[in-house]
């Protein structure tokens, strides 16, 4: 289960660090896009449309991450009231919610990449298949479901998974995440 | 039926009308969702509009066609998925928007390649139709018929007018494709593609310095409001295809294939007429308006045409290295 759980994270950090390169590029070339633009008055189409893709990439890709780190927006009033027994259950059911999503956006995409080659979708930018870009999606939603599905293993079998919340964190500093 | 269910899970599509749409074929009604994206006030609209109201006195009321303008089923990317996975039965493409996928579709837009009105006329009965017909088949959709929708474009902008080749330098200007938009950089213009429901609000912001539709269109997107020159140019021609899917055409009935046709050929004919007569009171409309329009000689045509076509050409060749030099053959042999 160490081995299992292990591979999965290390999958789900390479999937977060691909994300993270996809974020600083997305900046660097909307920058880029911005004075190309308004300073030397010669718009990069095609930027418009990398970004777009460059931010589905860093979405899907680091989800994984996000749920392996527990840190997607969650509400833990009741978890918090209800025991431990019952809050596992509920810590279960949460990671095979995610599974469920997962799974389904697993099959759709590999259902519009199909049709896309079927097709012969092609984009904007010359030479770039649509399929290309619509592949991000069941790679990432598939690292999702590995992530949540090891999730729900460890906790079925008794174990605490890693950066499992223990309700005695501090409160994030920003605002946002405090809800305030 | 696995297709079927993969797509109700996808919330953006409209599966309470998909469930209206299957009991209306079982009472033995077609309906056909089309999807476009010009406005209600926009003259192929119109020509939709009238299309519909044929095919159902034609039909007998056997097929129904609901028509959704100004992208409320789906927006123009999503427009030929949709159709091919049977999400919605028809939708239209602007032949240049099939881009990358069936390059060859750009030939009637190639700058002052194709806009001569006799051509035009002969087009819907061409083997050049046929052939971007057979183009279309093989990317799972059913071309159904091809309206006439401009071959009069008009060049917008705020600050000065774009008379001279020269007056395209620096400008920011509405792209087309990739394609096209070679022709525009060729002249010292930065294309930016913009969809065109997006032009009006790009050229009011400052995000683009210039404009680029046909005439008509400046008309109905009220491109008035925000530009005061427009120099109209034969500069290209677009045809709007529209386009069904396959599955669901194949299983009507050969009277109600034969009712949509009819009305489909009548509508190619009236797309004709009513194109060119609402260009040529968007002329006068556009003058109302306030706009200063500038008509552009024979001079004009031919120093922009010498410039901006050759490597419209060249990339198209390199583009459609199959296909196209069929296309643009069919095309000059009409």
């Amino acid at each position: 289960m160490k081995i299992l759980a292990g591979a999965v994270a290390w999958l789900s950090r390479i999937a977060g660090a691909v994300g993270s390169v996809a974020t600083v590029t997305c900046l660097v070339l909307i920058g880029w896009s911005v004075v190309a633009r308004y300073v030397f008055g010669a718009p990069q189409g095609w930027i418009d449309k990398v970004a777009g893709w460059l931010v589905v990439m860093l979405v899907l890709l680091a989800a994984p991450e996000a749920q392996r780190r527990f840190e997607h927006i969650g509400v833990d009033i009741a978890v918090a009231r209800i025991g431990p027994a019952w809050a596992r259950a509920a810590r279960i059911l949460g990671a095979l919610s995610v599974c469920a999503v997962a799974a389904i956006l697993v099959f759709a995409g590999l259902e519009a990449v199909a049709f896309s080659r079927m097709v012969g979708l092609m984009t904007d930018i010359e030479g770039v298949p649509e399929w290309w870009i619509q592949a991000i999606l069941p790679v990432g939603a598939a690292v999702l479901f590995l992530v949540a599905a090891v999730q729900a293993l460890v906790l079925a079998m008794g174990g605490t998974p890693d950066y499992l919340p223990t309700g005695n964190e501090e409160l994030p500093r920003d605002t946002l995440a405090r809800g305030e | 039926m696995r297709r079927r269910s993969l797509l109700a899970a996808v919330p953006a599509l409209p599966l309470a009308l998909t469930v209206g749409a299957r009991a209306a074929v079982a009472q033995g009604v077609a309906t056909m969702r089309l999807s476009h994206q010009y406005p209600p006030s926009h003259h192929i609209s119109r020509v939709l509009e009238g299309f519909a109201a044929d095919v159902t006195a034609r039909s007998n009321g056997s097929v129904v066609v609901q028509i959704f303008p100004a992208e409320q089923l789906a927006r123009v990317s999503e427009n030929f998925p949709g159709v091919a996975r049977g999400a919605f039965e028809a939708a239209v493409a602007t032949n240049f928007t099939w881009g990358n996928t069936i390059p060859e579709m750009s030939a009637p837009t190639i700058p002052y390649l194709f806009t001569a009105l006799g051509p035009i006329e002969k087009f819907s009965g061409s083997e050049a139709r046929r052939f971007l017909d057979a183009a279309t088949s093989r990317r799972a959709v059913r071309s159904l018929g091809w309206l006439f929708t401009t071959r009069s474009s008009i060049f917008t902008s705020q600050r000065r007018p774009i008379v001279e080749l020269a007056d395209f330098r620096g400008l920011k200007i509405r792209g087309i494709n990739t394609l096209i938009d070679s022709g525009l950089t060729a002249a010292g213009a930065a294309p930016a593609a913009t969809p065109a429901p997006e032009v009006t609000a790009a050229l009011q912001s400052g995000v683009l310095d210039a404009g680029l539709t046909d005439v008509s269109a400046a008309v109905s997107r009220r491109f008035y409001e925000v530009q005061r020159f427009g120099t109209v140019a034969p500069f290209f021609a677009v045809f709007t295809q529209v386009y069904v899917n396959p599955r669901w055409y194949e299983a009507l009935r050969p009277e109600q294939r034969a009712a949509i046709e009819a009305a489909m050929a009548r509508a190619e004919t009236d797309a004709i007429g009513v194109t060119e007569a609402t260009a040529a009171a968007a002329l006068v409309e556009l003058r109302a308006r306030g706009m200063t329009i500038h008509e552009q000689t024979p001079a004009e045509t031919a120093a922009w045409r010498e410039v901006m076509q050759p490597p419209v050409l060249a990339n198209f060749a390199r583009q459609a290295p199959e296909g196209g030099p069929r296309i643009l053959e069919l095309l000059r042999a009409l």
